[in-house]
């Protein structure tokens, strides 16, 4: 019985290990600068916030933009009018923006794929 | 024995079940005394436009119990939150004729009636069953206090206004009779229940 307890303790603490949640800064950033938003499900509210899941950004390295500079009169997901503006976020580096976009995607898109911290870097350089 | 307990554990039940019934909510704020006589603290005047440029006062809303709250549309820090709890409550009282919704601005320079037509478009709610309400700021500063909401002008604020995210239960008189934290979404269920608790307490008056 005792040993069933150390095999199970021990078995828990390696898978643990061999699993680690693989984007925690980017869901700490994702917490701190867009879930109040865009809320914890990613939902965001109604027509008035986008939802991310199911948005044209996913998948797409342009995301990027729209952090670093925000959008104003946002069209999104068609013809869909927001009034509220998304502010930006010029203040993040391009690691924050990677780890940001990665998570987004990897929570929320069917299609995950990770980007690189230089594909990130290159869109940031792109940007209008 | 433990048949006993069993009765004994059952007519706890019932005496506990029994008692929550006529549950009433408590009456928020000091007492005053007005001509010799003491009254229970009441919100402020309401003299604001709805999103359809519409007159509304107290005594419009007091025909409903009306659950509020404070925001402003460019608010980059809590107020979806607050909005999303707030529409939560919209979504289980949209079909109760007696209970309105009602959010208040604190940036009525910027959220115009027209404006918040837009806000509430997008919101996709009824225009009848919840209003944005603006009007003097000072005045809506003051109004918040009544409600036991803090709201103030704040240059360092997000957004330049330094604001709680309160949700407030008000009954037709005017007074303040559940508080909820719009920022936690745990709190809702409470003041779902207290909407209902109050609604309660007037159909057995009738």
């Amino acid at each position: 019985m005792r040993y069933f307890f150390v095999i199970f303790i021990f078995s828990t603490v390696v898978s643990c290990k061999l699993n680690p949640y693989p984007y925690v800064q980017g869901r700490n950033l994702y917490v701190a600068h867009c879930q109040n938003c865009h809320m914890e499900d990613g939902k965001g509210l109604n027509k008035l916030i986008p939802s991310l899941p199911g948005s044209q950004w996913m998948g797409n390295a342009d995301m990027v933009c729209i952090i670093k500079n925000g959008m104003m009169d946002t069209l999104w997901n068609g013809n869909d009018f927001m009034v509220k503006e998304m502010p930006s976020f010029s203040g993040l580096s391009p690691t924050e923006v990677a780890n940001i976009v990665n998570f987004v995607n990897y929570e929320w898109n069917p299609d995950f794929k990770e980007f690189s911290i230089k594909e990130i870097q290159e869109s940031l350089n792109q940007c209008k | 024995m433990s048949r006993l307990l069993f009765l004994l554990f059952s007519f706890t039940f019932v005496l506990v079940s029994c008692s929550e019934k006529h549950e009433e909510l408590p009456i928020y704020g000091f007492k005053k005394v007005v001509d010799g006589k003491e009254v229970e603290h009441t919100i402020g005047e309401i003299h604001h436009y709805n999103q359809d440029s519409v007159l509304i006062t107290n005594k419009d809303l007091y025909k409903y119990v009306h659950v509020a709250d404070f925001f402003f549309m460019s608010c980059p820090s809590i107020c979806p939150r607050v909005t999303k709890e707030m529409h939560r409550i919209y979504e289980a009282f949209k079909d109760n004729p007696n209970v309105k919704i009602v959010s208040f601005t604190i940036d009525p320079k910027r959220d115009t009636p027209k404006a918040l037509k837009l806000y509430a478009d997008n919101l996709q709610v009824d225009h009848d069953k919840w209003y944005f309400l603006s009007g003097d700021k000072d005045k809506t500063f003051e109004l918040a206090n009544s409600y036991f909401v803090a709201a103030l002008e704040d240059e360092e604020s997000p957004g330049g206004f330094d604001h709680s995210g309160k949700i407030v239960l008000i009954d037709k008189e005017g007074h303040v009779r559940a508080v909820s934290e719009g920022t936690d979404p745990e709190s809702t269920p409470q003041m779902i229940k207290d909407i209902n608790t109050l609604l309660s307490s007037y159909e057995s008056n009738q």
